[in-house]
């Protein structure tokens, strides 16, 4: 994450990869085990690179490469700056001009479909980003870098079934309840403390409450303007495996949050046409992947959802949590 | 709604310039564009996808 800000919002890095290179962003967790053309030319990418051959502390294969369309590395690195990234792109271009260009790898094309999702056909795509919010500076002993400018990316996403369960009668004043499987998917996989990583999700029994509201403010022009609430609260005990000292860890992690928005459904296309929703909260506690070991709080979050709206590159990606039994019931 | 929260939570327009590369999503469809671009690829692969939570 601290990568966004150090490396790819630096002006000669974003103009090298836009001119130079056809820019690639992808989950390596989902490519590292795609059974698929993809999944192989990303492992005989990634095995010419850093870490290649490594499987421990972990085996992951995460970084920066710069290669040939047929897999051949020109360069790797997994930096946080600008200044480390830089003469590796230069490197690589080098290495580029020198030689032929290759040939794309080859493959049927056929995807591994457990790693590929599309946002639902007719249903609801939302960005969801979070950061901290401000603290007493008496009582703030964050140091003063990144983590305090931390913030994060995740989507949500409801199918159009579920997005039309949000919408109550068309009358001013009335109001529904969501469902309960939606209010307890927007807590379990939504108010998660990802400011500076990427936690595991909440366990369904970990939930200790969870209800959201619509109502309608009014009716106009063919859309039906609502007020969103609710509030969730959260906890449980966490506990995982430390990647570099294999020692076991546990924390009491929770979150409290409410909820606060509107929306618009535009009756005649039965969607939503804005869609803003703001939780604020206080979270508790550190969990495997967080980075909270030196800030467990009790500390000020928020989240705010935004419609989706293919402006930005990854507006299709999947939610984080999208694999743990995400339109299940609970 | 609190629009002035809603507004300190979204990202500032300078916490969004890693967005304004023109990232592709597919890391096999970029291959198959850079060679009929004639260019290298560069690919940002994380655990967790980098373009959404990482």
């Amino acid at each position: 994450m601290a990568a966004r800000a150090a490396a790819f919002s630096d002006p000669e890095v974003a103009a090298l990869l836009a001119a130079e290179f056809v820019p690639v962003a992808e989950n390596c967790s989902h490519l590292q085990r795609q059974q698929d053309a993809e999944g192989d030319l990303f492992r005989l990418i990634a095995e010419q690179g850093h870490y290649g051959g490594r499987f421990q502390p972990t085996d992951t294969r995460q970084g920066m490469y710069a290669c040939r369309p047929d897999g051949t590395l020109l360069g790797s690195c997994n930096v946080h700056g600008a200044d480390r990234l830089l003469p590796v792109l230069r490197r690589a271009l080098e290495g580029w001009r020198e030689g032929a260009g290759a040939r794309a790898g080859a493959g049927d094309g056929a995807t591994d479909g457990r790693y590929r999702q599309e946002p639902p056909p007719g249903g609801l795509a939302l960005r969801v980003w979070v950061r901290d919010l401000p603290r007493d500076p008496e009582a703030d002993a964050r140091p003063d870098d990144w983590r305090r400018r931390a913030f994060n990316l995740d989507h949500a996403w409801f199918r159009a079934d579920e997005a039309a369960a949000l919408v109550p009668e068309a009358t001013a004043g009335a109001s529904v309840a969501w469902p309960e499987a939606l209010a307890r998917r927007v807590a379990r996989f939504h108010l998660i403390d990802n400011v500076r990583g990427e936690p595991p999700m909440w366990r369904d029994d970990e939930v200790r409450e969870a209800e959201m509201r619509s109502r309608v403010r009014e009716v106009r022009g063919g859309r039906v303007r609502l007020d969103l609430e609710g509030h969730a609260a959260l906890g449980g005990l966490s506990r995982w495996t430390d990647d570099w000292t294999g020692r076991p860890q546990e924390s009491a992690r929770s979150t409290e949050a409410r909820f606060d928005g509107e929306a618009e459904w535009d009756v005649a296309l039965r969607r939503f046409a804005r869609f803003d929703l703001v939780a604020v909260g206080t979270r508790v506690g550190g969990t495997q992947y967080n980075s909270r070991g030196d800030d467990p709080g009790p500390a000020p979050i928020g989240w705010a959802w935004e419609i989706a709206d293919g402006s930005l590159p990854g507006d299709a990606t999947p939610p984080q949590g999208f694999h743990g039994r995400y339109f299940q019931p609970a | 709604m609190d629009t002035e929260m809603l507004r300190r939570l979204k990202p500032a327009a300078g916490e969004m310039r890693w967005l304004e590369i023109p990232w592709r999503t597919d890391l096999w469809a970029g291959c198959r564009e850079a060679e009929a671009a004639g260019r290298p690829v560069f690919l940002w692969a994380m655990n967790g996808n980098p373009l959404g939570c990482v």
